[in-house]
């Protein structure tokens, strides 16, 4: 897992059943490793900005991961660097059991499919998963979800993650359990929440960069 | 569940399908063969009558025509009921992403995996959609009578096809985000094992009277 500098500059997306921007126009630089905790009231744009970032979502302003702009042309590259974390997992897991979802990307990176799974294995018990490994992905809870999915984002060991409000769905204990897998990571992270006192309280976070968005309104708030 | 290898079940699911085409003796046959691989697979009867269930309409048009010619259509009925019944038992008892895998070992390109799987993921996240419709439907206190049923029907599918729409980009992104290009995780081929041997006497007894059936 290398890590990856990210640039957002002037990145605003304006929705066709808008009149304003969500969200106004936003800037803000991470070098690799950097931390970035998003936040704004619901319909700020936060989603919006990560879609932006992985090439879900097109509108005004540039935005560079490893200092290549992201740009239809690029789009495989772009998207192999970043792992997306969608706020509901159901969203992201695609395949029937854990062990098979989490190997889906290493496999479609190349990989054999024996040293995929053996891979994927390897993370779900990194996750404290195993015991999951061959259940039905649908008998999960949403927490045990949530960890699947990170865990098929960090076997294909991205540089930057992109992950939107990833313990929005999760008991404290998952949550817990969710922060203290991505604490360590060397990975550039952007995470969007609602709670940033939360992230701020663990040590990996206390000096991450804070992004309040503001839909419809010029500029956006730098907090940090 | 008790599995066979993929390539077993999908052997065997083949045949049973071939069988169902081939003539009304030989569809016999494969409703046996495929009785004995949904029960090996130990799949519930409840789970596949339910899976048979959408059949029954077209069932009821082929009831209207047999005063008409009784034979032909209880063999028209026969055979159609066998090959659907080999889809029903296939899609059952062989997870999606090894009947994908063992297809494209077959040679299904790469595109053709790519739009199995993706209408894998969006039926069964579709299915789980409409089913949470329903319950919500129920739980806000439901409706009652044939006028509450339709208006029911309305709103689930209206519900259902606005969702599909959705589903379907979501999945779509998923996919494209964590890289798939049809690959998937799933080792396939075979090995014999003698576990399996009830199934290969089935298949082989399949094989045999189709073979009768085009030599006769």
């Amino acid at each position: 897992m290398i890590p990856l500098a990210l640039e957002v500059r002037g990145v605003a997306h304006r929705h066709p059943s808008m009149d304003h921007d969500t969200p106004a126009e936003v800037s803000f630089a991470l070098a690799p490793g950097g931390r970035a905790l998003l936040s704004g009231a619901n319909g700020a744009g936060k989603s919006t900005l990560l879609r932006r970032m992985v090439g879900l979502a097109w509108g005004e302003g540039t935005i560079r991961v490893g200092g290549e702009e992201v740009s239809r042309r690029n789009l495989r590259r772009v998207r192999r660097a970043c792992g997306f974390l969608w706020q509901n997992p159901a969203d992201g897991l695609l395949l029937p059991t854990p062990l098979e979802d989490v190997a889906l990307g290493p496999v479609n990176d190349g990989m054999p499919v024996a040293a995929a799974r053996e891979l994927a294995a390897g993370w779900l018990a990194k996750l404290g998963l195993s015991r999951l490994a061959d259940r039905e992905l649908a008998t999960l809870s949403g927490g045990q979800k949530q960890l699947v999915a990170l865990a098929g984002i960090l076997a294909r060991e991205p540089g930057v993650l992109v992950l939107d409000e990833p313990a929005a769905l999760l008991d404290p204990e998952n949550a817990e359990r969710l922060a203290s897998v991505l604490d360590p990571l060397p990975a550039t992270m952007v995470l969007v929440t609602h709670e940033p006192a939360w992230w701020r309280a663990r040590p990996p976070w206390a000096g991450a960069h804070g992004v309040e968005l503001v839909a419809g309104e010029a500029g956006f708030a730098e907090a940090t | 569940m008790r599995r066979a290898q993929p390539s077993t079940a999908l052997g065997l699911v083949l045949l049973a399908a071939l069988g169902g085409l081939a003539g009304a003796h030989t569809a016999l046959a494969s409703l046996l063969a495929l009785g004995l691989l949904a029960a090996w697979s130990r799949v519930g009867l409840r789970r596949l009558l339910a899976s048979l269930a959408p059949l029954a309409a077209a069932f009821g048009l082929l009831l209207l025509l047999t005063p008409l010619a009784p034979e032909a259509t209880l063999q028209v009925a026969l055979r159609g009921f066998t090959v659907s019944a080999a889809c029903a038992v296939g899609a059952l008892t062989v997870p999606w992403p090894a009947g994908i895998a063992v297809l494209g070992a077959l040679g299904l390109p790469r595109s053709g995996r790519a739009f199995l799987a993706i209408l894998a993921c969006h039926t069964g996240s579709m299915r789980r959609e409409v089913a949470a419709s329903a319950r919500a439907l129920r739980l806000r206190g439901g409706l009652h009578g044939a006028r509450g049923g339709v208006l029911g029907a309305r709103i689930l599918l209206a519900r259902g096809s606005a969702e599909t729409l959705r589903r379907a980009d979501r999945i779509a992104h998923a996919l494209e985000l964590r890289g798939f290009s049809g690959a998937l995780p799933v080792r396939v081929g075979f090995s014999p094992r003698l576990g399996e041997a009830p199934l290969y006497a089935a298949a082989g007894a399949l094989v045999t009277a189709l073979a009768w059936r085009l030599t006769a």
